[in-house]
């Protein structure tokens, strides 16, 4: 049987284990605070571009733009984003089991090849020797839509010289701080969506300058929005998956503390009757 | 019946510039400046850099505006704009400063710098300037 103070160290030993849990709680709440603010800011102008888009396109046309071509697929190339930190539950396993899933499925005919954000990502399907063309880590500490405007160029750069053909976007998106969900969208070629409903007729437009033109400019903008916002996403879920993991952790440390309290009392409470009743027994052999 | 005020929803990257209803807003379109008053017809138009003006109940405000694009529609105007700033969100020093070493990069010419970009780096810092000395 353990000890009183085998059980003492291990009480103070998940204590400190607990306030560890509690300083990343708190810590990925003001963190997420602030991710979520930038999300929220973001959203607006996203969808307002993604609805812009798909008016234009609309309007414009047929596929013009290279970046609409639909080709042969051979190579699909997947912009997987993680995070760059564990200790978030399943959020990092989550998305890059998915794209396993995702790259296996289509696998055979056709080559996969990866652009991973997030060390987490990266350590995932190097281990496991996927093709994995790029890799940035280290940059959700100081995310800047700089960051995502080099992949997005990039990823247009290899798309164009045919490097892939098709080009899928993995990200947890933020659907509240308790939920976080895995979607997997395409993001090359790019295919509008005609717009909902038709309020107004379309064709009595007046272009400034021609649709065409507007297309060009919007479409590389839209991707560079696309990559920007699956970053926001990801690491705003990221926060909240951390929070809500390190809260439960903290939670179980407090449970774990207070069965191991009770036990130590009662071993202790055990010692005492143990030690006055040999006191007791001595006694009443003495008196004897 | 046309309605006395549009609404106009200016969005950026980084957040909503301005959402609200206007009596007229007047935008920087890439072939020149137009006014979109209540019942102007569907118009969709690149965006220069340049100076956005609102216009409720007589009161003006100006914001400089850099690229982007514009969608007037029966149900309102929406501006998305690369970068959208008021008078009191630009940092001015840093614009000056911008400005003197676009102009610099200008000097130099082709060879050294890339001079459509210090041109419109040019523009932007000239516009940022103008919004806040206003």
């Amino acid at each position: 049987m353990a000890t009183l103070r085998d059980i003492k160290r291990r009480i103070v030993s998940v204590k400190s284990t607990q306030q560890i849990t509690n300083a990343m709680k708190m810590v990925a709440a003001a963190k997420l605070r602030r991710a979520q603010q930038r999300l929220f800011n973001a959203r607006p102008y996203a969808e307002g571009l993604h609805k812009f888009l798909a008016h234009v396109a609309a309007q414009s046309g047929g596929p013009s733009h290279p970046l609409l071509e639909v080709r042969q697929p051979e190579a699909t190339c997947y912009l997987v984003v993680t995070g760059d930190r564990g200790l978030c539950g399943s959020f990092n396993a989550n998305v890059s089991r998915r794209t396993q899933s995702e790259v296996d499925a289509c696998d055979g005919a056709q080559s996969a090849r990866l652009i991973i954000f997030g060390r987490k990502g990266f350590e995932f399907f190097s281990r496991r020797g996927y093709d994995i063309v790029e890799k940035h880590i280290n940059l959700f500490n100081e995310l800047e839509f700089a960051h995502a405007r080099t992949v997005s160029l990039s990823l247009q750069t290899r798309y164009l010289a045919g490097e892939f053909d098709r080009v899928y976007l993995v990200y947890n998106w933020f659907k509240s701080v308790g939920a976080h969900e895995v979607v997997v969208k395409q993001l090359l070629p790019f295919q509008p969506e005609m717009p909902e409903s038709d309020k107004y007729e379309l064709g009595d437009f007046i272009y400034e300058p021609s649709p065409k033109k507007i297309m060009d400019e919007i479409i590389p903008k839209n991707l560079d929005i696309q990559v920007w916002r699956a970053l926001l996403e990801s690491y705003a879920a990221e926060q909240a998956a951390r929070m809500i993991a390190m809260g439960s952790a903290t939670d179980n440390a407090q449970d774990m503390i207070h069965a191991m309290t009770l036990h130590y009392n009662k071993v202790r409470q055990a010692a005492i009757t143990t030690e006055i009743s040999e006191i007791v027994a001595g006694a009443e052999a003495l008196r004897g | 019946m046309i309605p006395e005020k549009i609404n106009l929803e200016i969005l950026t990257p980084e957040k909503k510039m301005y959402s609200g209803e206007v009596s007229s807003v007047r935008i920087p379109g890439i072939e020149g400046h137009f006014g979109v008053y209540p019942g102007h017809t569907p118009f969709v138009s690149s965006l220069r850099v340049g100076e956005i003006k609102i216009e409720v109940d007589g009161n003006e405000e100006i914001l400089a505006a850099s690229g982007g694009f514009v969608e007037v529609l029966p149900t309102g105007v929406s501006v998305l704009a690369d970068t959208c700033e008021g008078a009191s969100d630009i940092d001015l020093k840093r614009a000056e400063s911008a400005r003197e070493r676009a102009r610099e990069r200008l000097e130099e010419g082709r060879k050294v710098w890339d001079t459509d970009r210090a041109q419109i780096a040019l523009a932007r810092a000239i516009n940022r300037i103008s919004v806040v000395s206003r």
